[in-house]
């Protein structure tokens, strides 16, 4: 194993490691909403594990697999070391750490805030600055990520940067533009009324900030998925890309339009103008564009691997898929299950409508479908693909494997629709007790929370297969000899010289214009007001 | 995209006729949700 491998395997293991942690917490508290009398079943147990659960999966498991995945893509696509060994290992061990003290901070009982650590919820000051130094750890990623690609661009000057690297470098652009409204928040806001040293804090002032960050966060963990769908599955189904300029396209518009949308999580919120939320709500519906272009892109591609595998009618080159095989299985399902997510998102992200599914269980629904599965089903792919050729050894339980992206599939489906069905009739979410005290309304939800059980008992299920794969492949996977790394190629040849889509400079500044007239004003005219403040509060 | 015929001069039939049928599919969920939840029902709370 050559000391790159092992700074991307480094951040893969923390990453299954999170995952399979957050993994058991999910199982317990679906079981806990079907009203299943548990041992140690207590809302503080409930809400440290929802907590738990949610930065585990949301910010542990998907930034280390991100920052893993972003050196295999630089050092295997552009063919040479990372530009800033000691850097990348400085970014490793800095969001390791943070993401020790933050996990300290909240099991044991100190930080029961959620993923969203919403004020006037007020953790202990670790979980804030754990939570900071997880940040400052994936800036470092990034400036190691920039540097190798301009040492790079050095000895290749005038040559556009290949398609996987396209992808790294949109989505280090996404996080870097994302984090500043986090990190605002943070140091200025959160980690000074945690210490004591401000007495009170501005909840709304918060949640600009925090949604700011909260929605390119989305693509933050969406762009590394894509990159996975456009230049692996192709070549995993045995076919090619449809469209190299396509899909450069898609990842330009993620520049440029992730960030200014962040308002369409704030439509019931107080203190927006109505008209600033109504300016989010066309951009967010603006950014679902690349995401169908992404699935009409990616579709053809398999359509052009299943016709290279001999089919010749309409459909037909769907059964010649390699539904056998894991990562393809993986990332194909993960796909079905965005499709099904991208319509929850296109009733949250409506203006008005919004208020049907505000703040109820359609919302766990949706997001499950979104990172839970897209990115989520997509990683794990990944990690049978990748582990193996990082690490030198064999799949382990290769029949565990082969069926694990199944029962997610069903799990998620038997999960999400149950939620999205009990949040149209009323359900919030976020409640420990599904009985509500025994009210009427809550009697009509059982069914559905009872299916939403066995769907979390479906993930688990197949949580446990992808760990035990993981950690049988790690630990006892058969030596063999290293293998290639490859991607796919694109059906037709790529133009050698860079077009307008590769000016990743001129994107960027068009992004922030777009944030600057998006937040600018809002963000100044909530400062002019009257405001007073919230003291901490702390439920448990 | 046929037997015999280059892949890249083919449209891609298969493709246009699923992602087709999930625009159809997305609109007609948008406006199911419209017509009979927000517009019969309205928010979560009155």
């Amino acid at each position: 194993m050559t000391p790159l491998d092992r700074l991307s395997l480094a951040h893969l293991w923390v990453s299954i490691l999170a995952f399979g942690a957050a993994a058991a917490m999910a199982f317990m508290q679906a079981l806990s909403r079907a009203n299943l009398d548990l041992p140690w079943r207590s809302a503080k147990m409930y809400y440290l594990s929802v907590t738990a659960h949610g930065v585990l999966m949301a910010l542990v498991f998907t930034t280390f697999f991100i920052m893993g995945f972003g050196y295999v893509v630089a050092t295997r696509v552009l063919g040479r070391p990372v530009a800033a060994p000691r850097l990348a290992w400085t970014a490793f061990w800095t969001a390791l750490a943070g993401t020790l003290g933050a996990a300290a901070a909240i099991l044991s009982g100190r930080a029961t805030v959620l993923y969203t650590f919403y004020p006037p919820l007020r953790a202990h000051p670790a979980f804030y600055i754990g939570a900071a130094l997880l940040i400052v750890g994936s800036w470092l990623w990034a400036i190691a990520l920039l540097a190798t690609y301009r040492a790079w661009r050095r000895d290749h000057a005038g040559e556009p940067a290949p398609l996987a690297m396209h992808g790294m470098l949109a989505t280090v652009i996404v996080w870097l533009l994302a984090t500043v409204g986090v990190a605002a928040e943070v140091v200025l806001l959160l980690i000074p009324w945690s210490l004591g040293w401000t007495r009170t804090v501005d909840p709304i002032l918060a949640r600009m900030l925090f949604w700011y960050f909260g929605h390119p966060l989305v693509y933050f963990w969406l762009l590394p998925a894509y990159v996975i769908w456009y230049t692996v599955l192709p070549r995993a189904a045995g076919g090619k890309l449809f469209s190299d300029p396509l899909a450069r396209l898609v990842f330009i518009l993620f520049i440029v339009l992730s960030t200014p949308v962040g308002f369409h999580h704030q439509f019931m919120d107080p203190g927006v103008p109505a008209g600033w939320k109504l300016l989010h709500t066309f951009l967010t519906f603006g950014i679902l564009f690349p995401s169908l272009v992404t699935a009409f892109t990616v579709t053809a591609s398999l359509e052009v691997a299943g016709r290279m595998r001999g089919a010749t009618g309409l459909l037909d080159w769907l059964g010649k898929l390699p539904w056998g095989d894991p990562l393809f299985s993986s990332v194909a399902l993960s796909m079905i299950l965005f499709a099904v997510g991208g319509f929850g998102g296109a009733i949250n992200a409506s203006f008005g409508m919004n208020a049907v599914v505000h703040n109820t269980a359609w919302i766990q629904g949706h997001f499950h479908l979104t990172v839970g599965s897209a990115v989520a089903l997509t990683f794990m792919g990944a990690c049978y693909w990748l582990v193996p050729r990082l690490s030198g050894r064999d799949l382990e339980l290769k029949l565990l494997a082969k069926v694990q992206p199944y029962f997610w599939f069903l799990g998620m489906l038997c999960f999400s629709i149950a939620n999205h069905l009990t949040g149209l009739m009323g359900m919030p979410r976020r409640i420990y007790d599904a009985s509500y005290g025994g009210s009427a309304a809550a009697s009509q939800w059982f069914g559905l929370t009872g299916l939403s059980a066995v769907g979390g008992l479906l993930l688990f299920t197949s949580a446990g297969f992808f760990m035990l794969v993981m950690i049988g492949t790690g630990l006892a996977g058969p030596k063999r000899e290293p293998e290639a790394i490859e991607w796919a190629e694109p059906l037709q040849p790529v133009d050698p010289k860079p077009s307008l889509l590769d000016r990743f400079g001129l994107w960027t500044a068009l992004a922030i214009l777009l944030i600057a007239i998006a937040y600018a004003y809002p963000l100044w005219a909530h400062l002019q007001m009257p405001r007073f403040g919230s003291p901490g509060y702390s439920p448990f | 995209m046929t037997q015999g015929k280059p892949l890249d001069t083919e449209h891609p039939k298969g493709t246009l006729v699923l992602i087709g049928l999930y625009g159809l599919l997305l609109a007609a969920g948008w406006f199911a949700i419209y017509f009979l939840v927000y517009l019969r029902r309205g928010g979560v709370t009155p």
